[in-house]
């Protein structure tokens, strides 16, 4: 407000109509506002109300009071700390959701799952070894479940019982061929490839082993061409005159069915 | 009252006080009628309408009543009065009309329901009708109960400095609507 504008003012409030012309002939361009001001203050000061003729009589009141508004510094304080409390539970937040969630811990299997979860599977490269050291030969991946170790110890043991103790220990799937026979055997194995047991017990027992894929097997009872004895080979359907038997052949033993082991 | 900042001279008002807080009830009744015209112009002032200004006046003196034994005599009576005047008649014309509408005010103000023997300039009454009532409450100081800056300052609890300022305010908003009303 610069002093003209305050003189004015003062000169409106006092009201005095002399000051009022003089300061308009000083100030001829600000004499319309001038005016103006000294009639608003004017009209201001005269719409004051009449005083009242009689002054009632006093009469007590019960007034409710407001509460008395808490210092600012109050208010600043709670302000603050309640921006310090959002603050600190977005951070718990955020942190909280950015935490890896925990893995969930399964309990060891008692048996083996029927189709474990291979391996990661990664090239080595000579990157990942210092130099002159020679990287170690890459082991063979058991993807293939008669490649899986098995560890038997069984003694006079059913055949069938020991098929399904492999096939507990690799998942393998082990079908078997018609006319095996269900036999006990005894057998010994520390970690050792399924299917190199199974060809071990094949031989023991008579059977031979086929791979059908990487999770299953066919055992086919084993047949020796040369121990059958002569009549097997001949067709049911084609008669024939009874050979002459040659009293020698029948001494060597070769009239029946193989004898296991040998 | 002279707007000079004068030493203020004995407070003759303390006697009244001293009196009625020593028993005699008669004292408070002659502050009351000493003082009655003055509040009353006050509490007109911000609350506009007659009725409540009259009741204003009861509460405003009642309020006085009752902590006139906590009274601080560090500074005047009169001055304490105007600040209890002005605060219960502020917090009044929020309370009693909140969301009163600025054409009902002035219909009652056209209606000449107003003293007798008041000037009734329409574009004044108009004019404080649009204002609220912090800056009625200021004008209604300086320019009604003739107070200096520094005891409108005292009346409402602030600085002479923000005194000055919301005198400054409330006088371009009160010309503005001035202006609109005469044309």
């Amino acid at each position: 407000m610069n002093s003209n504008d305050e003189l004015m003012w003062l000169i409106a409030e006092e009201g005095d109509p002399s000051a009022m012309d003089a300061f308009c002939k000083r100030h001829p361009e600000m004499a319309r506002e001038m005016q103006r001001r000294f009639s608003m203050v004017r009209d201001l000061k005269g719409h004051r109300p009449a005083s009242k003729p009689a002054v009632p009589q006093f009469q007590v009141r019960e007034v409710s009071e407001p509460v008395a508004p808490m210092p600012r510094w109050v208010w600043v304080t709670g302000a603050t700390a309640a921006l310090f409390a959002v603050g600190y539970a977005s951070y718990l937040g955020v942190s909280k959701s950015l935490m890896p969630a925990p893995t969930k811990q399964t309990p060891v299997a008692q048996q083996p799952v029927a189709n474990p979860p291979e391996p990661e599977k990664r090239i080595l490269s000579g990157n990942d070894f210092p130099q002159n050291i020679v990287p170690p030969a890459p082991k063979p991946e058991p993807d293939d479940l008669w490649r899986k170790p098995v560890t038997l110890n069984v003694d006079q043991t059913s055949l069938i019982a020991v098929f399904n103790e492999i096939t507990a220990q690799t998942a393998l799937n082990i079908e078997l061929g018609p006319n095996l026979v269900d036999s006990p055997v005894s057998y010994r194995a520390q970690a050792k490839p399924a299917l190199e047991v199974l060809k071990e017990l094949g031989t023991m027992v008579g059977f031979t082993v086929f791979e059908q894929g990487k999770n299953s097997v066919l055992i086919i009872p084993a047949v020796d061409p040369n121990t059958l004895p002569p009549e097997e080979e001949q067709t049911p359907e084609e008669p024939t005159e009874p050979p002459i038997k040659d009293p020698s052949e029948t001494a060597n033993g070769m009239n029946g069915v193989p004898i296991p082991g040998e | 009252m002279d707007r000079a900042a004068n030493p203020a001279p004995f407070d003759d008002d303390l006697v009244f006080v001293e009196r009625y807080l020593a028993g005699d009830a008669d004292a408070f009744n002659t502050l009351y009628q000493r003082y009655y015209d003055r509040v009353y112009q006050i509490a007109a002032g911000v609350l506009l309408r007659p009725d409540d200004a009259a009741d204003a006046v009861q509460e405003i003196f009642s309020l006085v009543l009752r902590h006139l034994p906590r009274f601080d005599r560090r500074a005047r009576f009169s001055t304490w009065l105007y600040r209890v005047a002005v605060n219960r008649s502020i917090q009044q014309a929020r309370s009693l009309r909140p969301r009163q509408k600025e054409e009902e005010l002035q219909e009652d103000l056209a209606d000449r329901r107003i003293e007798p023997g008041h000037s009734g300039d329409p574009a004044v009454a108009s004019a404080m009708a649009k204002l609220n009532p912090d800056d009625r409450a200021v004008l209604t100081l300086f320019y009604w109960e003739e107070l200096s800056l520094n005891e409108v300052a005292d009346s409402l609890s602030c600085s002479p400095n923000a005194a000055k300022t919301r005198l400054f305010r409330a006088r371009e908003r009160f010309r503005k609507h001035y202006e609109e009303a005469s044309r």
